[in-house]
């Protein structure tokens, strides 16, 4: 098979982008829903009162 | 009921002028007044056409301005456009005249069509300058398609400052306009560039209008999908 | 907005594993069943994503086109989330197509980059819903960024069909994507591979969909309750 070099470097970096996006997507989520559950513990007690 | 509509009713009928017309007149009359935005776009034509001149040494490479004519025209024409389509709505941010359109009494797309038109005619009177000089620096017999060029130039220019009013007018509103505008406008005017290129070249090699008729015809209606874009989602646009 | 949030997060329950195993089941074929194309050999194979990264970065932009439209009309900032959503997946399923055009191109036409019509119209997509998204991160409010951004992404949808009818024009360069070991037509193999591809990638598109929408969801509760915060007299 020829061109087999370019058929890999196609895939990889396919693959390394989708892995880049989905990180920065991952991190995102997880320090937005971090921070509302900061802010729903600190607001829960205010609540009850 | 939208505020511009009630309002529009009312005071319509009183004035006899189209709201387009009297806000393109005033735009003009602001730039008779002052020469800003003219001076500004010719001179940055011609030091475009000079930085294009040096880049591409016509003279030793044998070039005719058959050749390069149309990309001159075109490179000048959008670059120097955005500044006056910039300009024709930073001096209604800067004093505060954006809120006073936003509040005028007529609809906001005559607010579009009189900016859209004014800012063609500013285009083309630029064009109508450099033009001349340009073919002059070439050495190129202009007056024999005089005619052709100006109705390819007029329709062309007509979709380029269609999308350009309207994109204008929504980077304005952003913390950085001047980077935004040709960021938007310049990938979003492919079309118009390209078919205005094309039908430039034929239209300087000596062809007949046959030969480029269904270019103008696309450019003419890119500039109607846009202005009738800008007529509809200027209300959105103009908008605090 | 409440009932948002589970459903999103169910989609994604449900999507996930989905995506997994055909993704799996299409890097299988694509790599193990498939047969060498003739002309082009092994690179062939790029085109099995390329292809489909092409449709979804379209479908997203139509997704931008129809979520602007509705909030425009309906003016609920849910159709913003969603349309910046698509815009980002746009741009990120181009970006996919710009990558690996060019892996593509130089084995098959000799050239890293020609001015071909598909790939030519990536490229400018690409760059005008670059500028919307800087569009977005520019504007001075929420409600501003919506309105602004909503007028951007129906023209620039308007833009496409014409970009490329234009760019065809300029430039006509066909590349031939499919041909057999006989010459004759497709190999079903082959057909039957691709189309396992697209309806994978539009699940895929579905699922970061999905994620990227509950992610702008969350994003707009967090800034709601913090306006809140803010001002005492709420």
């Amino acid at each position: 098979m020829k061109n087999l070099n370019y058929l890999f470097w196609a895939y990889t970096l396919i693959w390394i982008l989708l892995a880049v996006y989905l990180l920065s997507l991952s991190v995102r989520l997880r320090a937005v829903a971090s921070q509302l559950r900061r802010l729903k513990s600190r607001l829960s007690p205010e609540e009850k009162t | 009921m939208p505020r511009w509509l009630a309002a529009g009713r009312e005071v319509a009928p009183l004035n006899a002028t189209p709201p387009a017309l009297v806000i393109c007149v005033k735009d003009l009359q602001q730039e008779l007044k002052t020469r800003e935005s003219f001076t500004a776009a010719f001179f940055f034509a011609l030091l475009v056409q000079l930085v294009f001149s040096f880049a591409f040494d016509f003279q030793s490479l044998g070039l005719g301005f058959q050749d390069v004519g149309a990309g001159v025209l075109w490179i000048t024409l959008t670059f120097s456009s955005i500044l006056s389509l910039q300009n024709s709505f930073v001096i209604e941010r800067e004093k505060n005249c954006l809120a006073a359109l936003a509040l005028c009494p007529c609809d906001p797309s005559s607010v579009f069509l009189g900016k859209f038109l004014a800012n063609l005619i500013f285009v083309l009177a630029v064009q109508a300058f450099v033009l001349p000089i340009s073919a002059l620096f070439f050495g190129y017999d202009l007056a024999a398609v005089a005619l052709p060029l100006s109705l390819v130039v007029v329709v062309n220019a007509a979709g380029f400052s269609a999308l350009g009013t309207l994109f204008a007018a929504i980077s304005v509103r952003t913390r950085r306009s001047e980077l935004l505008l040709p960021l938007l406008l310049f990938p979003a005017a492919t079309p118009v560039v390209i078919w205005g290129v094309k039908a430039t070249r034929l239209c300087l090699a000596g062809r007949g209008l046959e030969a480029y008729e269904y270019l103008v015809g696309l450019s003419a209606c890119f500039g109607a999908i846009f202005a009738v874009a800008g007529v509809l989602l200027f209300d959105y646009v103009l908008e605090e | 907005m409440e009932r948002l949030d589970p459903m999103l997060r169910t989609i994604e329950l449900v999507l996930f594993p989905v995506v997994a195993v055909l993704m799996v089941a299409c890097l299988y074929c694509i790599f193990c069943v498939v047969p060498n194309e003739v002309t082009m050999g092994a690179v062939q194979r790029i085109f099995y994503f390329l292809v489909p990264s092409a449709w979804v970065a379209f479908l997203g932009f139509f997704v931008v086109f129809v979520a602007s439209t509705l909030y425009l009309t309906t003016r609920q900032l849910v159709w913003d989330t969603l349309a910046h959503a698509a815009a980002e997946l746009g741009v990120l399923f181009c970006a996919i197509v710009l990558l690996s055009g060019p892996i593509w191109a130089r084995p098959a036409w000799g050239t890293w980059w020609t001015w071909e019509a598909r790939l030519t119209t990536t490229l400018v997509l690409e760059l005008v819903f670059v500028a919307y998204l800087v569009l977005r991160s520019q504007a001075e409010s929420r409600d501003q960024a919506a309105r602004l951004a909503a007028v951007v992404g129906i023209v620039g949808f308007l833009d496409v069909p014409l970009i490329y009818f234009s760019v065809k024009l300029w430039r006509g360069h066909h590349p031939i994507v499919f041909k057999s070991g006989g010459g004759e037509g497709l190999e079903p193999a082959m057909l039957k591979t691709f189309m396992l591809c697209m309806f994978t990638f539009t699940l895929f598109f579905s699922l970061l969909l999905a994620l990227r929408f509950r992610l702008g969801l969350l994003q707009e509760d967090l800034a709601e309750i913090k306006d809140r915060e803010m001002s005492p007299g709420a």
